[in-house]
């Protein structure tokens, strides 16, 4: 692999397919860590309800621990009645998380480092956020941007506000996502190739790359940090904006 | 033997025997248990929506700056398409670029609770809040 910072991000065709109108549909290395992502959590999955006993084994209480963390945030959230998102909240974490844990490894590709998926994630969520609140409240929904008590005067200037700051979310959902992520493996990338270039230059080199050596182990650390933080997050502002069409009185 | 004495208690005195059967002494414990966990829920929904963990508070300030970013984004973004559209190139652009920061300043103040959610909205009725 090369030394510099952003080949790591380049996307290359594993099985050239076909393509339709232009657009390539080739098999990619990013799709095949999609598909890695969904297959760990599955076979993790699967193996921790294998066999359910009452005393869980290791396995089983790292699929229960699971469960737990998503069902509690789903309620605290949206209530119980929330629970019927469930689902989609738990799939979208744990691809989020285990495409953010498999990229830590070396030279495996972090499928959420671009922008490209996590945008598809965001508009997804926000399509099923005005999709649901339509159902649920009509085109009563559209009084989100609307508000009441507001002079007729300023009230365009206001709705316009109103709006692009419900359009900024899908935004900013993927943004921090992909931003993070792909940041946190530059900057990985930037430190540990100094340790290769430093260790060049002969023993006054190697002395000197201990520092970014270090350097790489505490931001390996905190990468595996960032990785859990963000799928958290991404998890966390689903539910809340899920919520904002479920039930808005809370 | 269970079977035996309660029989014998209810007959002849009528009162309490000490050696209940299993049965009894299951359903005591699910309604003691049932009352403690209605009160911890009870407890959870007062202070639920307010947990702080370090997570949480971190996460928080990941999200200030990237709801700012992305509504001026936003706002650029579609000024710039108004423009395309209308052939009105600076103008457009100028205005939602300013619509977009306020918004941006309405999505830092809405993430750290300064103003309320759009979606209470929904919930008050045709005149909106009467206060």
């Amino acid at each position: 692999m090369a030394n510099d910072p952003l080949s790591q991000f380049q996307i290359k065709p594993i099985v050239d397919m076909f393509s339709v109108g232009g657009m390539d549909f080739s098999f990619t290395n990013s799709s095949l860590f999609m598909v890695a992502a969904a297959g760990t959590v599955s076979a993790i999955l699967f193996a921790a309800s294998r066999s359910a006993s009452l005393v869980p084994s290791r396995i089983q209480s790292v699929g229960e621990l699971w469960y737990e963390f998503i069902a509690n945030m789903v309620r605290q959230t949206m209530g119980s009645d929330g629970m019927k998102f469930f689902p989609f909240v738990f799939t979208v974490f744990s691809f989020v998380l285990m495409s953010n844990l498999l990229g830590m490894f070396p030279y495996f590709f972090t499928v959420t480092s671009h922008v490209a998926v996590t945008a598809a994630l965001a508009v997804f969520i926000i399509a099923m956020v005005v999709v649901v609140g339509l159902a649920k409240h009509g085109l009563h929904f559209f009084k989100l941007f609307v508000p009441s008590g507001v002079p007729i005067a300023i009230l365009p200037f206001i709705s316009l506000i109103e709006i692009i700051s419900f359009l900024s979310r899908p935004v900013s959902l993927s943004l921090r996502l992909f931003g993070n992520m792909m940041a946190g493996h530059i900057v990985l990338k930037v430190f540990t190739g100094f340790v290769v270039s430093l260790g060049a230059l002969g023993i006054g080199g190697i002395i000197g790359a201990l520092f970014p050596l270090a350097m790489g182990v505490a931001l390996t650390a905190f990468e595996f940090l960032v990785a859990f933080l963000q799928a958290f997050v991404f998890a966390i502002l689903t539910c809340v904006y899920l919520n904002d069409a479920l039930h808005p009185g809370h | 033997m269970a079977d035996n004495g309660k029989q014998h208690g209810g007959k002849n005195t009528g009162v309490e025997p000490v050696n209940v059967g299993p049965d009894k002494r299951f359903s005591e414990i699910s309604a003691r248990i049932a009352a403690e966990r209605k009160e911890a829920e009870a407890a959870q929904g007062q202070t639920g929506r307010r947990t702080t963990s370090i997570g949480n508070t971190w996460g928080s300030a990941f999200r200030l700056g990237s709801e700012f970013v992305a509504a001026v984004l936003v706002g650029g973004g579609l000024g710039y398409l108004v423009d395309r559209l209308l052939g009105t190139l600076p103008f457009g652009l100028i205005t939602l670029l300013l619509a977009g920061f306020a918004a941006g300043i309405l999505n830092m103040a809405r993430t750290a609770g300064r103003v309320p959610k759009a979606g209470e909205r929904l919930n008050d009725g045709p005149d909106g809040p009467t206060d």
